[in-house]
């Protein structure tokens, strides 16, 4: 019940009640309570996201470096110019797509095979479903120490394996050829689950007279995929594809635990370009214009995902 | 006796009992102050660290709150603090071989002197520099005219680990020269079963990025390297595509290369100290504090069996690499006097022998030399005691950017350990010389940042450098 309403009901004289003071700023509070509940939320983001933007925004067009250059000055643009005469930036754009669309591919191809999979009726498929399920819910660094283990050039089970089948092992995280394979592979085994809950789930929902139509017109399980599965599963493909990717640019913790953007920054990404501007070398000036640009990359990325979701789709 | 002299006796009598006795310390004068502090994981804060403070706040009052993290997260966060100035950091632990002349460069450190010659914050017995070693003073001071911001009080020492038994067993010479050293590690590469795989590699160091600056430094410099030098109109340039700075690049990629396992591209100190103490190496070049989790018998298979000795001498001399480790005041403490009695106190003489008991090297040299004092091996106590006494604070690129000097130093190794040859070294040296010299024009421009001062380094003669293989009767083997 309105405050206002409850005034009334507590017996006050209905005009004097309304012509009074203390009625008029009841009404007001009643018309604003929308306002005043938001406002936690509003202090909130603004504090702890449109703040901290602005203040990034700000410090782009500075030198600030953080213990040698406390008090720093404007330097307009050069920080948005400077990073891409550096051969390592550019080296780290192009690590950050490389990484995001294997590791993203990789996953929406396994993922879709093992919703599939887990879609059909096998006995003991809850237990399964829960162990394929397992990595989703591991700690990143916790499976990079492992993952390292596995990588080990010279006792890790990887190159055991190999040598085992009479190949010679491989560098896996030593060599600039393989680190970025290396932590696509840890991407693939650590996220699939992922795509595959969201697809599974996009599987259960679709309807089945299609299905049974396209087999009475004698169409094989490849047409049914393409024609029908993949078209219906459009919407959870595209959330799928959206969130991995979005996650899948920003990966940080597995590749800094495991390489470290080594050897010879051959699997650097972008955030551990702007990490190790800011927190190693301290040049948070720099730092801050990569984070802006890096923004804007995500945005991007985000908003072409978005508008492929939101096309009209003709098959 | 004439009235003049006996009124000028009378003088010197009046004025010898009035001067007041130099002041006792009153170690409560603080009591019921908390400091806060940020210190680096490693193995003196449980040994030393954490017991002393509990002794300091019975004796003082004093409670310090210790925040523990490893050494890359703390330095970030005292960088942090400091440069945000808060006043809730009070003390500092630093290598100056690391950030101490970026630190100090931009003033954030408490200059110490008039806490120093204070008595009634510092004990008269306190024999500041007196008592220090030299290779610990050494490494106190970065740049010209800095003043003592810091007290150096560990003397850790990149130094030689080594395998007692299989260089007995296989009766190979314990090195004192690099050409030795290859040598040994070529003997003791032991493929028992001939399966291509040795059951154990003879040497061990590290291989990883950034952090092989410290292992390789001692290599650099007895190769008559260094990482950067002086031109003659006293320009600070990189002098890693020096002939002799090339020599040592090559010389520890083939050690790497050929007798350690290939997982030294990727392992930490950690990961290299648990391999050898699982017996998988004859030799591990690193601090001398690894030799703990060697002589462990509950964690390693080799307890017993293992010391340390110098790292050989190259063809430009010995220069035993000591990353000390110091304490320091953050300009922004609001308890500075109340900190550099915390400092003065775990630095006094008799504390610090029990750090020394501990296993933790320390800079007194009357910590060495008490005859309470028992090191864990006899050569482990002569290598620590003249690396400490002789050696100089190489482990890093010394520079305002340093971060970059040891990524790009990481990068010479990295080619120097993959690939090997001496024309791929070259062309990476010069590349990343350039870009370092380069740096220090940017970064260091009107300021006097001596880094390793060379001057400081007493280059060990041949006698000093078997004195430790000496001490554990190795002396006679592979004769």
């Amino acid at each position: 019940m309105a405050v206002t309403q409850k005034v009334l009901a507590s017996g006050l004289d209905d005009r004097r009640a309304r012509e009074s003071f203390g009625w008029r700023v009841l009404e007001w509070l009643d018309l604003q309570m929308p306002i005043v509940f938001n406002i936690p939320t509003v202090v909130f983001l603004f504090g702890l996201v449109a703040v901290p933007i602005a203040l990034v925004i700000a410090t782009s067009f500075t030198d600030w470096q953080l213990v040698t250059k406390p008090d720093p000055d404007f330097v307009g643009l050069d920080n948005y110019v400077k990073p891409w005469g550096d051969e390592r930036w550019l080296g780290a754009i192009w690590h950050t797509f490389a990484y995001a669309f294997a590791s993203v591919g990789g996953q929406f191809v396994l993922g879709l095979a093992t919703a599939m999979l887990f879609n059909r009726s096998f006995a003991g498929k809850a237990f399964y479903r829960s162990v394929w399920m397992m990595p989703m819910v591991a700690m990143s660094v916790a499976i990079s120490l492992v993952w390292i283990l596995f990588f080990d050039n010279a006792f890790g089970i990887l190159n055991y394996g190999l040598q085992g089948l009479g190949l010679d092992g491989i560098e896996w995280i030593t060599s600039p050829e393989w680190a970025l394979v290396s932590l696509i592979i840890v991407g693939i085994w650590h996220h699939t689950p992922f795509m595959t809950l969201i697809l599974l789930a996009g599987l259960q929902s679709l309807p089945q007279d299609p299905f049974e139509a396209a087999r009475i017109d004698g169409a094989s399980r490849w047409q049914m995929l393409i024609h029908i599965t993949l078209p219906l599963l459009k919407t959870h493909i595209m959330v799928a594809l959206i969130l991995r990717s979005i996650f899948g640019v920003k990966e940080f913790d597995t590749i800094l635990a495991i390489t470290e953007g080594g050897p010879r920054y051959a699997s650097e990404t972008m955030n551990l370009n702007i990490y190790f501007n800011a927190f190693e070398y301290q040049y948070m000036g720099e730092a801050a214009a990569k984070g802006v640009f890096f923004f804007l990359f995500i945005l991007c990325v985000q908003s072409i995902l978005v508008k492929l979701r939101k096309r009209k789709w003709s098959y | 006796m004439s009235r003049l002299r006996v009124l000028a006796a009378a003088a010197v009598a009046t004025a010898f009992v009035a001067a007041p006795a130099r002041a006792e310390v009153d170690w409560r004068q603080f009591e019921g102050t908390t400091l806060n502090a940020a210190y680096f994981t490693a193995n003196y804060i449980d040994a030393w660290f954490r017991p002393m403070a509990k002794r300091f706040e019975e004796e003082t009052g004093i409670k310090v709150q210790m925040q523990v993290l490893q050494a890359g997260q703390i330095r970030k966060k005292q960088d942090i603090m400091l440069a945000g100035k808060d006043s809730q950091l009070d003390i500092v632990m630093l290598q100056m071989d690391n950030r101490g002349g970026k630190l100090t460069a931009a003033g954030h450190l408490e200059d110490l002197q008039p806490y120093l010659d204070d008595p009634t914050l510092t004990p008269a017995d306190y024999d500041y520099p007196g008592d220090w070693l030299g290779g610990c003073l050494n490494t106190e001071r970065v740049i010209t005219g800095q003043p003592l911001n810091n007290i150096v009080w560990s003397a850790q020492a990149q130094l030689l680990h080594i395998r007692r038994d299989l260089f007995e067993q296989h009766n190979v010479k314990v090195p004192t020269t690099m050409a030795e050293l290859e040598d040994a590690a070529k003997k003791l590469t032991i493929d028992e079963d001939g399966d291509g795989k040795p059951e154990v590699y003879g040497f061990l160091s590290r291989g990883h990025g950034r952090l092989t600056t410290a292992s390789f430094a001692t290599y650099l410099f007895n190769h008559g390297g260094s990482w950067f030098k002086r031109l003659d109109d006293g320009t600070k340039v990189s002098n890693l595509d020096s002939k002799e700075s090339i020599d040592a690049f090559e010389f520890y990629g083939r050690l790497i290369r050929d007798y350690a396992p290939k997982s030294a591209l990727s392992n930490k100190p950690p990961q290299n100290a648990a391999l050898y103490a699982a017996g998988k190496a004859a030799m591990l070049s690193a601090l001398n504090f690894w030799h703990g989790l060697a002589d462990n018998p509950k964690k390693s298979r080799i307890a017993g069996k293992s010391t340390t000795i110098l790292v050989p001498s190259g063809p430009g001399g010995s220069f035993p690499n000591v990353p000390t480790t110091s304490l320091a005041i953050s300009k922004y403490s609001e308890k500075k006097k109340a900190a550099w009695l915390y400092i003065a106190w775990m630095t006094r003489k008799h504390i610090m022998l029990e750090g020394q008991m501990a296993a933790v090297p320390m800079c007194r040299r009357t910590s060495w030399e008490d005859p309470t004092y028992v090191a864990p091996t006899p050569a482990w106590g002569e290598s620590a005691k003249i690396a400490a006494d002789f050696g100089i604070a190489i482990a890093k690129p010394q520079a305002i950017a340093i971060g970059q000097m040891r990524d790009a130093a990481g990068e010479i190794i990295n080619v120097a350990i993959r690939d090997g040859s001496r024309e791929a070294i070259e062309a990476e040296a010069k590349k990343q010389a350039a870009f370092m010299t380069k740096l220090v024009a940017e970064t260091e421009e009107g300021m006097n940042f001596a880094g390793v001062i060379p001057e400081f380094a007493k280059m060990l003669d041949p006698d000093s450098q078997a004195a430790p293989i000496r001490a554990e009767g190795m002396d006679k083997l592979g004769m």
